[in-house]
């Protein structure tokens, strides 16, 4: 065969294409659908499994080690305004970067302020591992420091309001009136919000640059990197004690 | 607008020569066997493995081997199945913390994936992430109103594929969520986002009256609904302002729909709307039969679900 017949083969089957099938129309005449359940019952595909087998084995030497012990299950959803998860996860942020805050600038931190989106899984009541902090945080985000005027954290607690979610706090009292969507009492560090100070705001790289959409971080009056990342910091914190032991303390809440 | 049209135009005529070859060949054989069967994920989030006995929500539920079990089922009752994913396939895991991608891609590989789009999370390791990972991948990505224009994923990225099984046209395009303020822009780079509703309707005239498909479905990662902000755009906005959608196969919010929900588009037209929860613990499985008569019954398609 030569070489221009090839080149005239897509013209024919358009040709075809056109001639005979172009009449024929199909249309659906009926629907049904299940959502199928992929639970124990099925039993699992040996080529897949062994093809993830080597991986999960590696992976579980690394994870699997238990670093402390949950006495109860930390979800994020507790109550409306505040969970055990994110009370937890707010102090130990704050506890592990402390210390390395005060020894990089000697400048001590006010509050933190992390989102609810943003712990992908609850730490169950049982052993704590690395494979539970790669659950909650598997993103690769790091912890900052952002350092905001007056202004800027009235805007931040107008956020709170606005979004009436359990975003994880540390060192803030926040009550809400829910009707008027007023602030009942707001405290950092204990003490009244202040126009004469700047506050220093511990959060992750991924809200200080806009994430969900806390737009009060993105030009800080300073910026602090601290180098560590939020998983990093849970994982160290399980290594160094036994049992956790943080729960609610309406440090966000409704007015009563 | 004016930038979205000739968008839209750029598209048209890259893909038109493409579908001309091979797709009008086969479309002349409709034969008597007439049921297309659409299997779908969203949101695996790198769940490799079933999910913990102690998961609070979801217990002991998912994996990819106990799917690729049920797959193979379903391919051997009808061969003429399909296999989809609606994005975040990445993040969630270890496996995607230490191996990057690689061991997702390759398993939906395995599993003869057909189309998957693009989740916010695909992002987590940037643009380049997704780049870096696609030579794992046997399968495709359609995403219409992400523009790559000026992205590593420039041309690689097809705003829709129409998969032809029997003779029968599906017509699949994706759709992402907007994001900036959900994704750091130096992940996602100069990703160009543009308004799902109106991409929509051009596509689907571009997939129903140009491609001439039997059947139009969109792989959605904008999310089922949002409570807390109705106006937001959802896949109910999406079912209901277009028309010529068949299925709207959705993500990104999660939901675990307990049947495929059922909603009139802009012409009355009957919309399916599924959405599989997260982490594989459910998967999607809508079978459309097709008569090949082109009678359409006086009630229309019956819809049982």
């Amino acid at each position: 065969m030569n070489t221009k017949f090839y080149k005239l083969l897509p013209g024919l089957f358009c040709l075809i294409s056109i001639c005979s099938c172009k009449q024929q129309s199909v249309s659906v005449n009926k629907i049904s659908a299940i959502q199928q359940k992929i639970d124990s019952t099925i039993i699992a595909d040996k080529a897949i499994d062994s093809f993830i087998a080597p991986f999960r084995d590696h992976l579980n030497k690394t994870l699997d080690a238990t670093l402390c012990i949950a006495p109860v299950d930390f979800t994020k959803h507790d109550r409306k305004l505040e969970s055990k998860l994110g009370n937890l996860t707010a102090d130990i942020s704050l506890h592990q970067v402390e210390p390395i805050f005060k020894k990089r600038y000697n400048k001590e931190i006010d509050f933190v302020l992390l989102n609810h989106g943003g712990l992908r899984a609850p730490i169950l009541k049982g052993p704590v591992t690395a494979r539970t902090a790669f659950e909650v945080m598997p993103f690769e985000n790091e912890l900052v420091v952002a350092e905001l005027s007056y202004e800027k954290v009235q805007e931040l607690v107008s956020y709170l309001i606005e979004k009436q979610q359990a975003h994880p706090v540390s060192n803030l009292q926040l009550s809400i009136v829910k009707q008027s969507k007023e602030v009942q009492k707001l405290a950092i560090n204990g003490e009244p919000l202040q126009k004469d100070k700047t506050y220093l705001v511990l959060t992750t790289d991924y809200l200080q640059q806009g994430g969900d959409s806390m737009n009060f971080f993105k030009d800080p009056i300073q910026l602090y990197k601290t180098d560590y990342k939020f998983r990093n910091a849970l994982i160290d914190y399980f290594k160094s004690i036994d049992t956790i032991k943080v729960q609610l303390d309406k440090r966000m809440r409704y007015a009563e | 607008m004016q930038n979205r049209r000739r968008f839209i135009q750029q598209i048209v005529s890259a893909t038109a020569l493409a579908s001309l070859g091979g797709g009008s060949l086969v479309s002349c054989v409709k034969p008597a066997s007439k049921k297309i069967t659409v299997l779908h994920t969203n949101d695996v989030h790198s769940q490799i493995d079933p999910l913990p006995n102690n998961h609070y929500k979801y217990p002991g539920l998912g994996g990819f081997a106990r799917r690729a079990s049920i797959i193979e089922k379903v391919r051997k009752e009808n061969p003429n199945t399909i296999l989809l994913d609606a994005g975040d396939i990445f993040q969630g895991t270890p496996y995607f913390n230490y191996y990057g991608g690689e061991i997702e891609f390759k398993l939906m590989s395995k599993l003869n994936y057909d189309l998957a789009t693009i989740g916010n999370h695909d992002f987590d390791n940037g643009i380049n992430g997704i780049l870096n990972q696609l030579p794992n991948a046997t399968f495709d990505f359609v995403s219409a109103n992400y523009d790559f224009k000026n992205t590593v994923l420039d041309g690689i990225v097809k705003p829709y594929k129409i998969l032809v099984r029997e003779g029968i046209k599906i017509g699949v395009f994706g759709l992402g969520i907007e994001l900036e303020g959900l994704v750091n822009k130096n992940l996602y780079k100069e990703t160009q986002y543009l308004d799902p509703i109106e991409i929509a309707q051009d596509i689907t005239r571009v997939l129903k009256e140009d491609q001439q498909c039997d059947l139009v479905i969109c792989l959605s990662h904008i999310g089922y609904e949002y409570k807390n902000a109705k106006d937001k755009i959802s896949d109910l906005h999406l079912a209901k302002k277009t028309k010529d959608i068949d299925l709207i196969i959705g993500g990104h919010t999660h939901t675990l729909l307990p049947k495929p929900a059922v909603v009139d588009n802009v012409a009355g037209e009957k919309v399916l709307i599924n959405q599989c929860g997260k982490s594989g613990v459910y998967m999607g499985q809508i079978d459309f039969y097709f008569d090949t008569n082109g009678n359409k019954t006086a009630e229309g398609r019956s819809i049982e679900v």
